[in-house]
């Protein structure tokens, strides 16, 4: 039966298995770039809460911070975390940083 | 402080809390990987004189003068170890985060153990949490590399 296909029926070798079983740096925490900025992240610290404000001056005035990003600065388009082909069933409901926070922690 | 890493020789300053795990990943050995920053994931294993501990808990002071091996040094001449290689060849690599760390962690066991029973391999391996598929793929390349091994060996 596997004589028929030349992929089906057959083993396949991963191109990138070489890499990660020397250790090379294939994963984003493994580059550095030159200039290269890091981030980081807040919480939120409400569960359930629409977003009236956040004081991001004291942040952008510190030393080395190069821009806070916040649901007020960033893109407002809806896209879907699904990924279930096209055309995506799933809804587009998600923004990079929403002004309505939906349990402690989320990414606001 | 004066140290080894995959023989080669260094001489670096280190912070006093410094972990051998953030040193080593300083010094662009990025096989070594963060996973939990906690001692129980085991991605950060490496070999300090032949013994595997895991980097993030160990401190870096503590490596003055001490043989460091990681997964880079497995292959120092591109030619794949082979516990590389049947990593590769029983599909036990997924997303690879884990791999490095299973691979020393198997590396110090055949060291002492040439021919390991699977329980023996699968109590090796406990400390190197895989979240992707699991255990099973892993353990028959350990086995595949150990039998390889002594094959090259006895023949």
């Amino acid at each position: 039966m596997a004589d028929a296909f030349n992929v089906v029926g057959r083993s396949e070798r991963r191109v990138d298995g070489k890499a990660l079983v020397t250790g090379r740096p294939v994963f984003a925490g493994d580059l550095e770039l030159p200039g290269m900025l890091h981030i980081a992240v807040l919480g939120s610290p409400h569960a359930h809460a629409r977003i009236m404000g956040i004081r991001t001056d004291e942040a952008e005035s510190l030393d080395g911070v190069a821009l806070v990003l916040t649901h007020a600065n960033t893109p407002t388009v809806r896209y879907t975390t699904a990924g279930q082909g096209h055309p995506e069933p799933s809804p587009y409901d998600t923004r990079m940083f929403d002004e309505k926070v939906r349990f402690v922690g989320v990414l606001a | 402080m004066k140290f080894s890493v995959n023989q080669r020789l260094f001489d670096k300053e280190v912070d006093a809390g410094e972990s051998l795990l953030d040193l080593l990943r300083r010094l662009g050995f990025k096989g070594v990987k963060n996973g939990c920053d906690n001692g129980d994931c085991g991605t950060c294993a490496v070999l300090v004189d032949g013994r595997a501990i895991t980097s993030c808990d160990y401190p870096a002071p503590a490596a003055e003068g001490k043989r460091i091996l990681t997964v880079e040094g497995l292959a120092p001449d591109g030619q794949l170890h082979p516990l590389q290689a049947a990593f590769l060849d029983t599909g036990a690599v997924q997303c690879g985060f884990c791999t490095p760390g299973m691979l020393i962690s198997a590396a110090e066991l055949l060291d002492r153990d040439p021919d390991p029973s699977e329980d023996v391999i699968r109590a090796t391996l406990r400390g190197n949490l895989c979240r992707c598929t699991g255990y099973v793929k892993p353990v028959e390349a350990v086995q595949l590399a150990a039998a390889r091994m002594r094959e090259v060996n006895d023949g």
